[in-house]
């Protein structure tokens, strides 16, 4: 006669929801109801909890109430509109990409020239070397460079680039990494936690809102 | 082809008949598409299920109908973000979720207390004088009431963390793995959780039946 499996208390505690819910194994099924059969303590646990479970059928459902759909669309249309009027301080995600990517060329192409401008003391050729404060100069100054005749719109004056840069990663987030924190009576909350913590942009948003 | 997909859907407007056979990712797409009447039958679908899985978690009739109301213009906000490989369901009840932990977060900040969402231990001197009247009536109605009074007031009494998985799971009906996104919790802790609140729910309840 083959013997059965033999749980401890601990195991068929462990096990006890996924055997009520008959997600076990066979053989697992079976070492838990052979313990059951032999120790009173897990076997009146079992019982309870089956039992307890069925009570639940008595609770009643709840219905939303009459005008819950009548608030929800209002609430729905108020979101709409407040949601058009923070858009012109969000720089649009793609905008980032060709102002970096403009700023790499104009600086690319400022080495180059000062490079072949520069006269060779032994005449061989000069290895194309960027000097650290000429890539400083080059660096973009948003007014100056053609990347500012593309910049978004903005209301108020640019803050320093990664600042920036928080608020396009934010606006390019996929809406699962979103933390939905909720704060009664906030609405609107397409600011995440770590946007608000940057003082740069929490002067953006002063601005615009007038503060 | 996705493209055109979505132009032939806004040609031909769905009418409700056929936007209700679609299932949830499918009203996703059409609402997406242009079929206004799609995002009404989501709401349809899921305000009383979320009602219930929010009332049940905060224990505030009028504040879980604001906070399900705020999850689903959250999800209206969000929809064309939403990964339609991944179950609706799901990342609705997060939202749901997660407005419920904070509401309970943000009153266990405030002086005023909510009664109902004070989650004691297991103490013998927590439970209410109620629970020990074991003067039964013979009356049916008496009965089942009662023991819905019983039924439901357990079910506040558990701690936030394992009410939050036993009403996902028992009123509900979601999955481990469900509740594990949800909850944001690996499948181990959803399980050990589980036995927990079954194990409370069930010292409170058995004695009544």
């Amino acid at each position: 006669m083959p013997r059965r499996p033999s749980l401890s208390c601990r195991q068929f505690r462990q096990l006890h929801a996924e055997y009520v819910d008959g997600y076990l194994c066979g053989e697992r099924t079976e070492a838990m109801r052979a313990h059951g059969d032999d120790c009173a303590a897990c076997s009146t646990l079992d019982v309870s909890v089956r039992r307890s479970l069925l009570a639940l059928q008595t609770l009643p459902t709840i219905e939303p109430s009459a005008d819950f759909r009548e608030r929800l669309h209002e609430r729905l249309e108020l979101s709409q509109v407040t949601e058009r009027a923070p858009r012109r301080l969000r720089i649009q995600a793609p905008m980032r990409g060709i102002r970096w990517g403009l700023a790499s060329v104009v600086t690319a192409a400022s080495v180059a020239f000062l490079v072949l401008a520069a006269p060779s003391k032994t005449g061989r050729p000069v290895s194309p070397r960027p000097a650290p404060t000429l890539a400083r100069a080059s660096m973009p100054a948003a007014p100056a460079l053609p990347v500012a005749r593309v910049a978004p719109v903005l209301t108020v004056p640019a803050p320093v680039a990664p600042a920036r840069v928080d608020v396009v990663n934010y606006a390019a987030q996929p809406a699962e990494s979103f933390r939905f924190e909720a704060l009664p009576g906030v609405t609107a909350v397409r600011r995440s936690p770590s946007m608000l913590a940057s003082p740069s942009v929490r002067l953006q948003l002063a601005s615009f809102s007038g503060q | 082809m996705r493209q055109a997909a979505l132009k032939l859907e806004q040609a031909k407007p769905l009418g409700r008949a056929q936007l209700e056979g679609l299932d949830d990712n499918a009203l996703v797409t059409s609402y997406l598409g242009g079929a206004s009447r799609a995002f009404d039958l989501l709401v349809e679908r899921y305000q009383t299920r979320l009602l219930n899985f929010v009332y049940r978690t905060v224990g505030d009739r009028e504040r879980a109908e604001d906070l399900v109301q705020e999850a689903f213009v959250r999800v209206h906000r969000h929809l064309a973000r939403f990964d339609r490989s991944k179950k609706f369901s799901t990342w609705i009840y997060t939202i749901a979720s997660n407005l419920a932990k904070n509401e309970l977060r943000n009153r266990s900040r405030n002086p005023l207390v909510y009664f109902q969402t004070m989650t004691s231990g297991w103490e013998d001197e927590d439970r209410p004088l109620e629970f020990e009247d074991t003067n039964a009536r013979p009356d049916d109605e008496f009965d089942r009431k009662h023991l819905r009074e019983l039924v439901d007031a357990a079910v506040k009494r558990l701690p936030t963390h394992h009410r939050e998985v036993f009403v996902l799971r028992e009123l509900e009906g979601r999955s481990y793995e469900e509740i594990a996104e949800i909850t944001h919790c690996n499948l181990g802790t959803v399980k050990s959780r589980l036995n927990r609140a079954r194990s409370a729910f069930a010292e409170i309840v058995q004695p009544a039946l």
